[in-house]
């Protein structure tokens, strides 16, 4: 809840129209910026934002310091793409515009979106860092965009001459999937110096990306109650079940040899990797999986582990949870090799069953058809092969 | 905003500015509170009504400006100030519109020609007018200058400030 008066500095060079990041380095950018403005003026009312461009003609300020989003934003319509980006005088003019703020209590920050080359020196970016650190200014650099020789070198030479106190942040953000918006809500330029607009930004990310969000199940209650109330359901009955398992497990762990030892213990493990995983921020699932895989890699004899490792890499593209099954089914490999029960192995899992359905877009859960399936499947002779042929076009929906 | 741009349709080149006693006041006065004894220069806009080429600047107002010294590409003058300014006085007067700014100087400076761009988004033709706070002689403080596009033998366009002849600038007094 600092009070700020931030200056936003816009790379609008040709260097933007390139389409690495989507849909355009230009658009992804203004999203950037625009999250950043509402995330500023959330976390205290008072706070200022201004913007001003780098490129084009030459810079030029689009607003100063307001607290009014709507004018701020509206500046950001209709901009062209177009020359080369003058960071250093876009900086400076930058600590010019903060110097003229109304509200001298305001703490003075610049941000500025680094995408384009940079044709300035390394010593000629430090003098200016000195000014800024001089005036208290602090500065968040986000370098995206060209990769160029030198340029993550001059950033940090830059940064390290304004840092004071670690007010000062930078970020490299690598093209690829994921929005230039999304990776910069994780780091500490919209934080802040603390917990910041982290409220607003966790909003902002359950709206804005689909694919990553806070609540347990990847569905708002708010959009989809019932399938949220469905999903819950399920994952209890699941816990439960695992529980039991666990039990059964430990028991039957510390009765059986060592052969047979591993699958029980893969068992709840993946049980409890289940459970772990539908309970926590998909990033962690990631990580789990990960110390999953080194996990069972490490209890798999050599010549597994290298088909264990072919398999899993092709299986994460596609399902992670998927993954998981080959994992266990690779566990049983060595006693059992062909496909079909492996897969068998698979379905039989219940609770693996359960989660499996609950992720495929489609299937409802509480569906008689379904709780018919999920009923029968602990018994696990021939109904399994005719439960094999009834997911199979299940799956493949 | 439709409020800030001007509606002259069809420029008309410039021949006479005439500019209003209370303008050199204002300026002098905004001088002497802000920047006298330094080397910083006051900038403003001017306000006013053009007719048959020939300009009238009635009211004028200093802005937020802020260049750097060492580095004269390095400025930054207010847009927003000016803008909410400037609503305000049409309020009171609505056929003052922009005319062109003013700038202390005493002289031309490098970044002149930058900031004479930035007043073509609010008038088409604006005038610069160089006002000598401090001046040494008797005389006329006042000089004023427009751009003027000229494409050179190398067909290259360059763009020039040229001072107005002596004889069509002239003060009324009151």
């Amino acid at each position: 809840m600092v009070l700020e008066a931030t200056m936003i500095c816009i790379d609008n060079s040709e260097w933007m129209r390139n389409g690495d990041y989507s849909p355009s380095r230009f658009q992804a950018q203004a999203d950037a910026v625009s999250l950043i403005c509402g995330a500023k003026t959330q976390s205290n009312p008072e706070n200022t934002v201004g913007i001003l461009t780098m490129a084009g003609k030459g810079v030029r300020v689009l607003a100063t310091p307001t607290s009014d989003l709507g004018k701020v934003l509206s500046c950001m319509h209709g901009l062209e793409m177009g020359g080369e980006m003058n960071l250093a005088a876009g900086i400076q003019i930058a600590q010019l515009a903060l110097k003229h703020r109304q509200n001298k209590n305001q703490q003075q920050r610049i941000i500025v979106f680094a995408g384009s080359p940079i044709k300035h020196e390394k010593k000629a970016l430090e003098m200016i860092g000195k000014k800024l650190k001089k005036n208290s200014v602090a500065l968040d650099i986000v370098n995206f965009g060209e990769d160029e020789d030198g340029k993550p070198e001059k950033l940090e030479a830059l940064l390290a001459s304004v840092n004071n106190n670690d007010t000062s942040h930078i970020v490299h953000v690598p093209a690829g999937q994921n929005a230039l918006s999304d990776v910069l809500i994780s780091t500490p330029v919209f934080t802040g110096d603390g917990e910041g607009g982290s409220g607003f930004a966790a909003a902002a990310a359950a709206a804005a990306a689909g694919g990553v969000s806070d609540f347990d199940f990847g569905v708002d209650p708010n959009i989809d109650p019932e399938l949220a109330l469905a999903l819950r359901v399920s994952m209890e009955e699941e816990r439960a079940r695992q529980e039991a398992a666990a039990k059964r497990a430990a028991e039957e762990a510390t009765r059986q040899e060592k052969g047979e030892e591993a699958q029980p213990q893969s068992d709840s493990q993946n049980a409890t990797m289940n459970a772990t995983e539908k309970a926590s921020d998909p990033m962690d699932e990631d990580d789990a999986l990960l110390k999953q895989a080194l996990a069972l890699s490490m209890n798999i004899p050599g010549s597994d582990s290298s088909a264990g490792d072919a398999q899993m890499s092709e299986a994460t593209n596609d399902d992670q949870e998927f993954a998981l099954a080959l994992q266990m089914s690779m566990q049983d490999g060595s006693k059992d090799s062909s496909a079909q029960s492996d897969v068998s192995k698979v379905l039989g899992d219940q609770s693996f069953m359960s989660s499996i359905l609950s992720s495929l877009p489609g299937v409802d859960p509480n569906d008689p058809k379904v709780k018919d399936l999920l009923a029968s499947l602990p018994s696990q002779s021939e109904p399994q092969e005719k439960k094999e042929e009834d997911e199979q076009p299940k799956d493949d929906k | 905003m439709d409020v800030i741009k001007t509606q002259q349709i069809s420029p008309r080149p410039i021949e006479k500015v005439i500019v209003h006693p209370l303008v050199l006041l204002s300026i002098v006065d905004n001088y002497n509170r802000v920047a006298k004894d330094t080397r910083k220069r006051v900038i403003g806009v001017l306000l006013g009504t053009s007719f048959k080429g020939t300009v009238d600047v009635t009211n004028s107002y200093a802005v937020p400006f802020e260049e750097d010294e060492k580095d004269p590409s390095i400025w930054f003058l207010d847009p927003n100030y000016h803008e909410s300014m400037f609503s305000m006085f049409k309020r009171i007067n609505a056929k003052e519109h922009v005319v062109g700014w003013y700038s202390t100087g005493p002289k031309l400076r490098e970044n002149d020609l930058d900031i004479h761009r930035l007043f073509h988004n609010y008038v088409p033709n604006p005038v610069l007018v160089i006002i000598d706070v401090q001046p040494k002689e008797l005389g006329i403080p006042t000089k004023a200058y427009y751009d003027v596009e000229e494409v050179k033998e190398d067909i290259t366009l360059v763009v020039k400030i040229t001072p107005f002849s002596p004889a069509n600038s002239s003060e009324t007094l009151a």
